[in-house]
């Protein structure tokens, strides 16, 4: 069998009845981490929906660690192990740092206090907000506490949907070195993201989307960002020749 | 003089507290569905009349030797509103729930009205009395004459407000609920039951009707006819205390008891009903987010 973690075979998704994503093939394995880039409007934000179960699939296959799951409800997927941190943040406004924590864990009281401390041990920052509710905190406290999680119940695939949007660029070279350091623990990382060469240096694997297809695919390291804006900007690929 | 005082707020809080029990039902539905559950004052009345049903059934000749009393019907009324309020989103709600927030509030109506008609069917429209919680009669402190009732009705209410407010803000239960009422599509994606929180929060919201309607059926006692007027007692305490903040409508409810009361005791009733709603224009002209509204902001 096939060792990856995500297969995506011919993936066509629609958000309100519009085509947001079409025929989408995406191999990443265990402990690989991917960036998908695009303008706005290009897919990114559609595609992890549609591997969560928030959008609609009208064809094609996900499958994790072998195990079909396109069909499963959005609850069903949380369950088999995908943490979503999705764009916006989406933090509830009225719970604590700590409830919003206690919230998504899945597990015995002991096993989920133990996994706070861990959490707060790894963001200080958010250890001491823990009693403020997450409308209180700032942009990049909702981020780091959006970031925790989708992680907190250690997932199998963590998808990440512009976890930088809105921040300072102090806050962004934070968030990038949190998710740099989830990444070093061994995690499964799709991300989505506009700005290029902060999360290049997460993706061992780069995709760029345009008008819902993959015009480019291939590794992080054999793609220089400024070729990578180009295609953002004009939506096709044009190798470079030296 | 001061005793009458003291009477007339002990009277004042304890329609509060009642009031608070319908109005906290009242938030809870609202935040988890986003729609207003018009039934909620009807759901008060059936819980009253169940409880005169209860009391006659428990003492029934040689059925249960102990006399009816309110604290031994609660329970029971809970639990069945309980079961009515999981039934009831079953049908007024789980069907319409991805149609606009008006498709629901307008099967809400049609379920009241058809709670209504059918219980007036049964018992017909003349008041129905229930039994007091403990027994009727007063206590004697000093100078003042406190009565029972009232105060059974103070310790109950605030003890099932204590129960909700531990519920919701103490227990994973609890959070979930908070969760799937703040955000249900993110909700799902953690991984919580989101149609299944939305059937408890109606459990609980009817389930404090019911309740709300037992503590009011020995005073007030209780007519087919009641839903409509607790329905707009909750719907003006839910406005001052802020739309979907629990301890602001809670408070609001004490308030609104308070002051129905007292300007009824000063004045008159009619006087009071109508200083009410003067009251809630008023706010929603000047602080039409509610007198405890929480200044809820997204940083982005």
């Amino acid at each position: 069998m096939n060792n990856a973690t995500l297969i995506i075979s011919n993936l066509n998704a629609s958000h309100k009845r519009e085509q947001t994503i079409r025929d989408i093939e995406i191999t990443l394995k265990e402990h690989q981490s991917m960036v998908i880039f695009g303008a706005t409007g290009a897919g990114k934000t559609s595609l992890l929906r549609a591997i969560m179960g928030l959008d609609k699939i009208s064809s094609g296959t996900i499958q994790l660690n072998g195990q079909n799951f396109h069909t499963m409800s959005t609850r069903q997927r949380a369950h088999l192990g995908i943490g979503y941190c999705p764009e916006g943040r989406r933090l509830f406004p009225g719970l604590t740092v700590w409830e919003t924590l206690a919230v998504t864990f899945n597990g015995k009281k002991a096993e989920r206090d133990r996994r706070i401390d861990e959490i707060f041990h790894l963001l200080p920052a958010l250890k001491i907000k823990k009693g403020d509710r997450a409308w209180s905190l700032s942009g990049g406290q909702q981020q780091m506490l959006a970031i925790a999680r989708a992680t907190i119940n250690k997932p199998k695939l963590i998808l990440l949907d512009e976890p930088t949007l809105g921040l300072s660029p102090i806050m962004i070279d934070e968030i990038m070195e949190i998710i740099g350091s989830i990444k070093d623990n061994g995690a499964t990382i799709l991300m989505a993201e506009q700005k290029i060469e902060p999360s290049l240096s997460i993706g061992d694997l780069v995709v760029v989307l345009s008008r819902g297809e993959i015009i480019y695919k291939g590794l992080g390291d054999d793609i220089d960002p400024d070729q990578i804006a180009s295609m953002v900007m004009t939506g096709s690929f044009e190798p470079i020749h030296n | 003089m001061l005793d009458i005082s003291l009477q007339i707020i002990l009277n004042g809080i304890s329609l509060g507290c009642a009031y608070a029990l319908i109005t906290l039902g009242f938030v809870l539905v609202i935040n988890a569905i986003g729609a207003v559950n018009f039934a909620q004052g009807d759901f008060v009345m059936a819980g009253g009349f169940l409880t005169v049903v209860l009391a006659e059934f428990m003492v029934a000749d040689n059925f249960n030797p102990i006399r009816a009393s309110g604290l031994i019907i609660l329970p029971l009324v809970l639990i069945s509103m309980a079961c009515f309020g999981f039934l009831f989103s079953l049908i007024a709600y789980k069907p319409l729930k991805n149609r606009p927030p008006v498709t629901v509030f307008i099967s809400t109506i049609a379920m009241g009205l058809i709670i209504q008609h059918s219980i007036n069917a049964g018992f017909g429209p003349e008041p129905q009395i229930g039994p007091a919680l403990i027994s009727s009669g007063t206590i004697t402190i000093g100078t003042l004459t406190i009565s029972k009732q009232q105060i059974s009705i103070i310790l109950s209410a605030s003890f099932l407000i204590l129960c909700v407010g531990f519920l919701m803000n103490k227990t994973q239960l609890g959070r979930k609920l908070r969760a799937a009422s703040q955000d249900s599509e993110m909700a799902e994606s953690i991984g919580i039951n989101g149609p299944q929180c939305i059937s408890i929060t109606f459990s609980l919201a009817i389930a404090l009707a019911g309740a709300a309607g037992l503590l009011l059926s020995n005073q007030f006692f209780v007519t087919t006819s009641d839903g409509g007027l607790y329905m707009l007692k909750a719907y003006i305490a839910v406005t001052l205390g802020g739309w979907g903040r629990l301890d602001g409508a809670v408070i609001a409810a004490l308030a609104v008891g308070l002051f129905e009361v007292i300007m009824a005791t000063l004045v008159s009733y009619v006087v009071a009903e109508a200083l009410l709603f003067a009251a809630l224009l008023l706010v929603l002209l000047f602080r039409p987010s509610g007198l405890f509204a929480e200044a809820i902001q997204r940083r982005t």
